[in-house]
């Protein structure tokens, strides 16, 4: 098969393991739903499936739904193992990210290396730098009575933010959310391959740069590191990096496009949070609980028996954030979007050792967002004229989001 | 009132420190702390909201035996 991994149309035939009830076509990067709407995608596409099902795509995979189905495979690493994180496996990237590919204990050498640099006390000194790019962003559009959010904003200030934490030069943005794009969604193993060889080339040189002049970010907090076991060395280090390249540049891009198309398409729910501004964290974790991004991957690392089913060393499960935050048993009104929800355990940063390591980062730059834009523009719309485009895959979200509102406020 | 920490399950989603910040508190590698032995009474709401945020479950909470006798006076 000569295909690329992302337009992959083969179906696996499932094997005799699998009882026959449960095989369900489900294309978590390509039904089409995706293009429209991956919330619906997700609800509508899977409304009717078993709780545990297999899908004969990507080589064959379970796919799981319910909120302890997920939990227990995100945080059970000895039974469920992250390398390689994604389904398919990523092009161009054979050794595994560290921390998010290596288990405990491995893991915790790198996880507590980076852990203080993105711990709450932390992202709390950094929050008036976000809220002074946020409200400059802002103000450059804010008076043109419309932008296309995602790339004036949302492919800016969490990318900026990112390469100012790491200490690279926010000039670089542009061209590393292009190769960050060629990595993940490029449209040939070729391009794939060649954008994995440019990340590693750009890493050696960004830490060669950080040993020559070292300052207090992160990059040189890594080489400066002397964890359990001895410092990083330059392979640790670019795998380091590497993770870090990965989960920086489309995350909170993407949940911050989900969650604008959300409220550009619900003026009633704009009017809740300018009568109230006090419930824009609250607003932001529902929408980050209703629009979750993220559908991990885990591989079985032996047989195993789990909720009467049999899974088989090395098959592929995916753990889709967005189901887990609708299952009745833990939301019992999960369809509804309840910016006042005083309880709201969602899963989008995922559970377990590997929760994400930017989540504070990331509701950070929500929260001062939604609040700078609420301060600055009125009621917004998204453009009669605009054909919205989304996208599904491991990490959902928009390819654009052309906004409109009546001028200045 | 008592609340009581999985060590083994937190993982430093951080949600109780947010919804309960007099009584969650963090370390420096962002996992949970707690600030009080037992919790007081003022601040037994945060204490309930903070553990029902939790996406671990790892804080529970107990009721602290016997409790000391006295009522918060109302003015």
């Amino acid at each position: 098969m000569t295909t690329t991994t992302s337009f992959d149309t083969g179906l696996a035939a499932a094997p005799p393991h699998v009882p026959a009830e449960l095989v369900r076509d489900f294309d978590y990067r390509n039904e089409p739903l995706f293009l429209i709407d991956p919330h619906r995608a997700f609800v509508e596409g899977m409304a009717d499936a078993p709780d545990i099902f297999w899908s004969p795509r990507y080589g064959g995979h379970w796919v799981l739904k319910r909120y302890e189905d997920i939990r227990e495979a995100a945080r059970e690493y000895e039974n469920f193992q992250h390398f390689p994180a994604s389904l398919p496996a990523l092009v161009g990237r054979p050794r595994p990210m560290l921390p998010i590919e290596v288990e405990p204990p491995l893991h915790q050498r790198y996880r507590f290396a980076l852990a203080p640099l993105f711990a709450p006390p932390t992202i709390k000194a950094l929050e008036p730098q976000i809220r002074a790019m946020a409200e400059g962003l802002i103000d450059g559009f804010a008076g043109d009575g419309g932008t296309e959010f995602v790339a004036s904003y949302c492919a800016q200030l969490p990318v900026r933010m990112f390469l100012r934490l790491i200490g690279v030069p926010e000039e670089q943005t542009n061209w590393l959310r292009d190769l960050h794009g060629r990595m993940f969604a490029g449209d040939t193993v070729e391009i794939k391959q060649a954008a994995g060889l440019e990340v590693n080339a750009w890493l050696e040189a960004t830490l060669a740069e950080k040993r020559r002049a070292p300052d207090d970010k992160v990059l040189s907090a890594l080489i400066r590191a002397e964890p359990e076991g001895g410092p990083f060395d330059e392979q640790e280090l670019i795998d380091l990096g590497f993770q870090l390249f990965t989960a920086g540049l489309d995350t909170v891009t993407n949940s911050l496009s989900m969650t604008w198309r959300y409220l550009a398409e619900h003026p009633e729910k704009q009017a809740e949070i300018r009568g109230d501004p006090a419930i824009v964290p609250g607003a932001v974790d529902e929408l980050l609980r209703y629009s979750a991004i993220v559908t991990m991957t885990r591989r079985l690392t032996q047989d195993l028996d789990f909720r009467g089913l049999q899974l088989r060393k090395g098959e592929a499960v995916l753990l889709p954030t967005l189901m887990a935050n609708q299952d009745p048993d833990v939301f019992p009104d999960g369809a509804d979007v309840d910016f006042t929800r005083k309880v709201n355990n969602h899963l989008t940063f995922g559970a377990g050792a590997h929760r994400c390591l930017g989540s504070h980062l990331a509701r950070a730059e929500m929260i001062i967002t939604m609040q700078a834009w609420f301060e600055r523009i009125g009621p917004f719309r998204i453009a009669e004229d605009a054909a919205l485009v989304s996208h599904g895959g491991p990490i959902q979200g928009l390819v654009s989001l052309p906004l409109r509102w009546e001028g200045a406020r | 009132m008592k609340v009581v920490l999985d060590r083994r399950l937190c993982s430093g989603h951080a949600r109780c420190m947010e919804m309960g910040p007099d009584v969650y508190g963090s370390d420096d590698l962002g996992y949970c702390v707690l600030k009080h032995a037992e919790v007081p009474p003022a601040l037994e709401a945060q204490a309930r909201l903070g553990a029902a945020n939790c996406p671990e479950g790892a804080l529970s909470i107990e009721a602290v035996a016997a409790p000391a006798a006295v009522s918060p006076a109302k003015p």
